[in-house]
């Protein structure tokens, strides 16, 4: 699961950065710098979301535990 | 009733934060002066300017003026053309000499109209000296620049090179504090278990660690993307990234430490005993030794902490906030996960 993710958010960094070449030479400089706010949020908002798929993990094997427990009283 | 005993500062967290990310975008940034070409110019000659503003509304704008200004000197504009809201071409006739007594050959340059207020460019311009003998049209003035507009409404300072990410002070810096606050909260919660040697206390430790040291690597990353774009580098050396690394591998090592050791009350003591030591660390690390050395950061080579230039009254009516809300977010995810550790010891 993990691996998906980090690949695909390699390849979309990736394809970002080809499309900021290609378009723009400097899409992060233009408008004000605008869109390094827009980055340094988006850090933010993934960092977040890999704290929340830890504890969703960590809470996952409690479940699967408390499962099993319950299987294993019957 | 008793819910919102348990909810009101989770709901004040998330409100906070909705306010700053709000408000921390929206509000704009005031005029401001992005350059002005040419960047050299020779005494006694005449001088156009091609100025390029930013969030200025040239156009509409009346009593418009404009200056350089080197010490108390100035030199008016004087002929001024407007291009468009953002475009202005000045015409100065620079006098032969630098004004009297003074070695500075880099003036600001000064532009006032009713619309935009006062906004200038630092430095805007080196003065070569003249090689032929014209004669200087105009001479210095000495104070001759009065009665300026200011523009009224809430807008965020403008500073060239940061333009628009000075935003990044509330998305940033307030990850730090927050840092801060979650690590004392371990600390005190470190210091009651070896007190209590109850097992919560140690779990709680733990939990307010773990986030606070994801909002410390979340504070290097987003300091890293910002770098990148205003320094030039993601990593510049510099004494404060520097010291906050080494103080966040030294609360890493606090899991490491945790990971080792099978015994729970062991562990307990140990990586309490451990806690308050990584916090007693960090406190030189990050507050005494960046304001011995010279730093990139704000205030570099005296106090880290932001003077009146880094952040103005509008910026702190966000700053503040921010730094509450995410403080708050983040003791609750403490508990989420100090939850979860509970859940897990019953089952065992």
């Amino acid at each position: 699961m993990t691996k998906r993710y980090i690949i695909a958010a390699v390849f979309l960094a990736f394809k970002m950065q080809v499309f900021a070449q290609q378009e723009q030479v400097d899409f992060m400089r233009s408008t004000g710098k605008i869109y390094v706010v827009v980055a340094v949020i988006l850090v933010i908002l993934l960092g977040l979301f890999v704290y929340l798929i830890r504890m969703d993990k960590n809470l996952t094997k409690l479940e699967n535990q408390i499962n099993r427990n319950g299987r294993a009283k019957k | 009733m008793k819910n919102l005993k348990q909810w009101w500062w989770k709901i004040t967290g998330i409100l906070l934060l909705i306010y700053g990310f709000t408000f921390g975008m929206l509000i704009p940034l005031k005029p401001g002066i992005v350059t002005a070409e040419p960047f050299t110019a020779v005494l006694g000659q005449q001088l156009q300017l091609n100025v390029q503003g930013y969030n200025t509304y040239y156009t509409t704008a009346k009593d418009f003026r404009a200056w350089l200004k080197l010490d108390s000197f100035s030199i008016a504009a004087s002929n001024i053309e407007v291009q468009s809201d953002q475009q202005v071409a000045l015409t100065f006739n620079l006098p032969e000499h630098l004004p009297s007594t003074i070695e500075e050959r880099s003036p600001n340059l000064i532009i006032d109209n009713n619309v935009d207020g006062t906004h200038l460019l630092p430095s805007a311009i080196y003065l070569n000296d003249s090689k032929d003998t014209l004669i200087a049209k105009e001479q210095w003035n000495l104070n001759a620049i009065s009665s300026l507009n200011k523009k009224s409404g809430i807008y965020f300072p403008y500073r060239n090179t940061l333009y628009e990410t000075i935003r990044n002070t509330y998305f940033h810096v307030s990850l730090w504090f927050a840092m801060m606050f979650l690590f004392i909260g371990a600390f005190v919660q470190s210091i009651k278990y070896l007190l209590g040697k109850q097992l919560a206390r140690d779990y709680k430790a733990s939990s307010l660690t773990s986030i606070g040291v994801h909002f410390g690597i979340l504070g290097l990353l987003t300091g890293a993307v910002w770098a990148k774009h205003t320094w030039g580098a993601y990593w510049s050396w510099d004494i404060k990234q520097n010291m906050t690394a080494i103080s966040l591998l030294i609360y890493l090592a606090y899991f490491v430490l945790r990971a080792s050791i099978p015994d729970v009350d062991k562990k307990a003591r140990l990586s309490a005993v451990y806690n308050i030591f990584a916090f007693v660390a960090i406190i030189p690390l990050i507050y005494v030794i960046p304001r011995l050395f010279s730093s990139l950061h704000p205030g570099n080579g005296g106090n880290p902490a932001f003077g009146s230039q880094d952040l103005d009254n509008t910026m702190r009516l966000i700053f503040y906030p921010i730094i509450i809300g995410w403080t708050l977010i983040g003791f609750w995810i403490a508990q989420l996960n100090y939850r979860i550790k509970r859940l897990g010891e019953k089952l065992y």
